[in-house]
């Protein structure tokens, strides 16, 4: 027993699903954080993601991979769109916060349930999946799919990239700003409706790139993504609001319990663990996100 | 008779000590004025006296009983009632609806429909509100606002009325109309004050006492002319440079 | 004055009590008559007007939304699927709605310190929770699905759920003209202003809560005998907590007129879109929840007032 839970193959497993937590925990963050509404459509997100790679490899047969940057691009467009077409206005309206963000919450609700339905709607509700890199790897005593392994590499060099781009560019400063200390971005001069698009983009699309990166292992259904959407939220509130490094730590924190979690138990233990999680959580630390943002 | 007593009161948020061991009693019938430069901690004061924050140390007594472990609502129903120096009114509610819902729980004994319309309407006069019963609350001009904390804290029935800067803001002759007023609110309804203001010509017109604060410390205590006099005051009030003015609001 | 007064109590008691009982008889008359399609219909309507006004006794008055309900529904179904071979119907359904107001008034004290749109995301959670909890229990049990044999007719059904639909119409108004209701609307205003002027929150809190888990419990309980078949997914579906929320938006929550026009209106779109798929259905209820937040935010009712003005 202490040998299985000690194998190289559960700790492979849970660096996999870690690595796409921490990208989906980083991509609510940053939209979080910047416009300070929860998008309670972001696994929706990775949804659309998933079926992008699926189509694109059904239809070219060529590596869902290498349309990655379009998957990114995709998802960064639509949440773009939903951005100007819905919440700046929201935004804008001189509401109280509280106000504007209970009716956000309702708008991403009403969002999220459009998006899976059209999805539903366009691709049926059957569970979808391809086979692609599954040429099985023996490192020692662990069997590493091929894409697994290219689906943590891939996660972990955009976590890594985003990283860079927001502790050394001045841009990826200024988002970081905005998130921690929202009046004094706004006091230092910060252009808060520039960085919050850039921001927008930064998470809608990476949420998307989890998506075509999950894609590959795990079937797609239209209605995978809620289950993301929570994870999501136990990594940032876990983490930290604002907190990138520790979001990612999270991430990884999550995906070791989940793993650990579904080998003891049972694979139904998986959403008693996830929601359990979620609900202690918000339940501990009742300011939830914002508390530690005011910190 | 002393109807508050506030001893050995501290409040500590995170690294910050708001307030610091401040004792004070205030006696029925009287009006004491709270004054103390921006970040003083009166606000923190009239919180945890009213209920909304829990002291660090120390305790409050109120009529002869414990009162800092018991809940705002609680505290209300003892006889307490406070203002926020940011005004709270109930937004989407009509004046009237803010006055009449204050009554239906501030005040420990129910009033029959007649008698709220009645006592209502007397409030509003007092606090002249008389033509904006039946506004919105949210349409209010900021003076109106204050006016309407006042008139919802009357509204519960109090012994003891917790004002704070309930002038900011207003204009000079708002000013005067307003000390006109609470003297008549505190004739009228019997009420011991502490209020807390910046103007402090104000506070020396209205006060039998005054209390200071600096930087959670009380520095003084006396009549108005005993504080005038006091060189510590005025050390705290206009000595402070100006380095530590900025960035306050 | 004193005519004045009349005049009020006419207008905030005896017109809603009548109108409440009209639109019973109609729907009830109107359902017998019209045939076992309308009945089904008639059926539905009385359902989500019971579980909005419930929902609207704690989420309409206090602002505090709750995506939770399908719980209270699912439990009272789960008690009525459980028991009903050992109890009988009358006493199932009112210990359905028990059970649900219990479970409310557990989960309360602790779920209720949470504030503004964590509170949301909360409920929702915990509703997901007890559902693959339940599920898990199911399986365990060895009970993936039940049925229930020998249920009463839609008839019956039809008379109990109008009835259901009734006084949960009456109590969200009464609620909403009473003292308990004036705290709950000024909990919704400013909780801390409220606290500060005597409003025992805490416990208003609570009991609205528990309260308005009541009659969905029964309401769950009763359509659990209409299907006759019972499953974890079905009856604690989010979809559940999902429509109440989006009816009462179109519909508004801030009277008790509101959730009678929310339930007309979805009623009525699924009944136009009878054939189509129901992921149509769906899209087009997110397109109205999406439309009405940003348009009429004060739903239908609102809106009806807006005009009158
Ligand atoms: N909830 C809180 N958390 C942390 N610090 C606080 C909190 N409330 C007040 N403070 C700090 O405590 C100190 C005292 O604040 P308080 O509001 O009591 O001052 P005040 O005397 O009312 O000032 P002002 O004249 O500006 O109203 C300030 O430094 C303030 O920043
Ligand atoms: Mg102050």
């Amino acid at each position: 027993m202490l040998d299985t839970l000690l194998s190289g193959q559960l700790l492979f497993a849970a660096a996999v699903l870690g690595a796409l937590y921490a990208l989906i925990g980083l991509g609510l963050n940053l939209v979080y954080g910047t416009m300070r509404l929860l998008n309670i459509a972001h696994g929706d997100f990775l949804m659309l993601g998933a079926y992008g790679a699926f189509w694109w490899f059904t239809l070219t047969g060529i590596s869902p991979l290498i349309a990655l940057p379009l998957i990114a691009a995709g998802g960064a467009g639509i949440g773009l769109a939903l951005y100007a077409l819905v919440f700046r206005k929201q935004l804008a309206t001189g509401l109280a916060p509280a106000v504007i963000e209970a009716r956000s919450l309702l708008l991403f609700f009403g969002v999220s349930v459009v998006i899976q339905n059209v999805t539903a709607l366009l691709f049926s509700a059957t569970p979808r999946a391809y086979r692609h890199l599954d040429t099985v790897y023996q490192i020692g005593q662990t069997a590493m799919t091929g894409n697994r392994i290219a689906s943590l590499l891939v996660a972990l060099a955009i976590l890594g990239g985003v990283l860079v781009f927001l502790n050394r560019t001045l841009f990826g400063l200024e988002i970081k700003a905005l998130i921690q200390h929202r009046e004094a971005a706004r006091i230092v001069g910060i252009n808060v409706s520039r960085v919050q698009i850039v921001a927008i983009a930064l998470g809608f699309g990476s949420a998307a790139i989890a998506g075509g990166l999950l894609s590959m292992t795990e079937q797609v259904t239209p209605f995978m993504g809620f289950r993301f959407t929570i994870a999501a939220f136990v990594v940032i509130i876990m983490g930290g609001l604002g907190n990138i490094l520790g979001g990612i730590v999270a991430g990884f924190l999550l995906a070791v319990i989940e793993i650990y979690a579904v080998t003891l138990f049972s694979a139904e233990a998986r959403s008693i663990l996830i929601y359990g999680a979620f609900v202690a959580i918000l339940l501990i630390s009742p300011q939830g996100l914002l508390g530690r943002a005011r910190r | 008779m002393t109807l508050l007593k506030v001893d050995k009161l501290s409040k500590i948020f995170g690294g910050l000590t708001a307030l610091d061991a401040v004792s004070l009693s205030i006696e029925d019938g009287e009006i004491h004025g709270l004054m103390g430069a921006n970040g003083a901690g009166k606000t923190t004061l009239f919180s945890i006296i009213a209920g909304n924050q829990r002291p660090s140390s120390g305790t409050v007594h109120f009529a002869g009983a414990r009162i800092d472990r018991l809940r705002p609502d609680q505290i209300c129903r003892k006889g307490i009632a406070r203002t926020f120096q940011i005004v709270r009114p109930f937004a989407g509610l009509t004046v009237r609806d803010n006055v009449e819902t204050a009554m239906l729980f501030g005040q420990t004994e129910a009033l029959s429909p007649r008698e709220r319309d009645r006592l209502i309407g007397s409030i509003l006069g007092e606090c002249g509100l008389d033509g904006l019963a039946d506004r919105v609350a949210s349409s209010l001009t900021l003076s109106a606002r204050k006016r309407l904390e006042v008139a919802r804290a009357l509204a519960t029935g109090p012994r003891l009325l917790l004002l704070d800067e309930v002038m900011a803001g207003l204009t000079p002759t708002e000013v005067t109309d307003m000390i006109a007023a609470l003297k008549r609110v505190k004739d009228n309804h019997g009420l011991t004050i502490l209020i807390i203001e910046h103007v402090m010509s104000a506070l020396n017109q209205m006060s039998d006492r005054i209390t200071v604060l600096h930087r959670g410390q009380l520095i003084a205590e006396g009549t108005p002319e005993d504080i005038a006099r006091n060189p510590q005051v005025a050390e705290a009030y206009f000595g402070v440079d100006d380095s530590e003015l900025e960035g306050r609001p | 004055m004193a005519t004045d007064r009349n005049r009020q109590a006419m207008r905030r008691i005896l017109l809603p009590l009548l109108l409440t009982l009209a639109g019973a008889a109609l729907l009830y008359g109107g359902g017998l008559r019209a045939g076992p399609y309308w009945q089904v219909v008639a059926l539905t309507l009385a359902m989500w007007i019971a579980l909005i006004q419930s929902w609207s006794i704690f989420s309409g008055l206090t602002g505090y939304v709750s995506l939770g309900h399908a719980v209270a529904y699912g439990l009272g179904a789960y008690l009525m699927a459980t028991q009903f071979r050992d109890y009988p119907v009358w006493v199932l359904i009112p210990a359905g709605g028990a059970l649900a107001g219990l479970f409310a008034l557990i989960v309360a004290i602790p779920v209720l310190r949470i504030r503004g749109p964590y509170f949301v995301i909360l409920t929702f959670g915990l509703a997901e929770l007890v559902k693959f909890a339940l599920l898990r229990l199911e399986t365990a049990l060895g009970a993936s699905s039940r049925l229930l044999f020998g249920a009463p007719g839609t008839t019956t059904l039809l008379a109990w759920m109008v009835a259901l639909a009734a006084a949960a119409t009456l109590l969200r108004h009464f609620v909403g003209l009473s003292r308990f209701g004036r705290g709950l609307i000024a909990i919704r205003e400013d909780e801390t202003a409220a606290e500060t002027l005597g409003v025992p929150v805490t416990r208003f809190k609570v009991l609205a809560f528990a309260l308005s888990a009541v009659i969905p419990g029964m309401v769950g309980a009763v359509m659990a005998l209409r299907s006759t078949y019972f499953e974890v997914l079905q009856v604690f579906s989010p979809t559940i907590s999902f429509t109440i929320v989006t009816m009462a938006i179109i519909g508004g929550s801030g009277d008790a007129r509101g959730p009678v026009l929310g339930a007309l209106f979805l009623v009525g779109l699924s009944e136009l879109l009878r054939g189509a798929s129901p992921q149509l259905y769906l899209i087009l209820l997110g397109l109205c929840l999406i439309a009405f937040v940003l348009f009429a935010p004060n739903g239908l009712s609102g809106l009806l007032d807006r005009r009158r003005k």
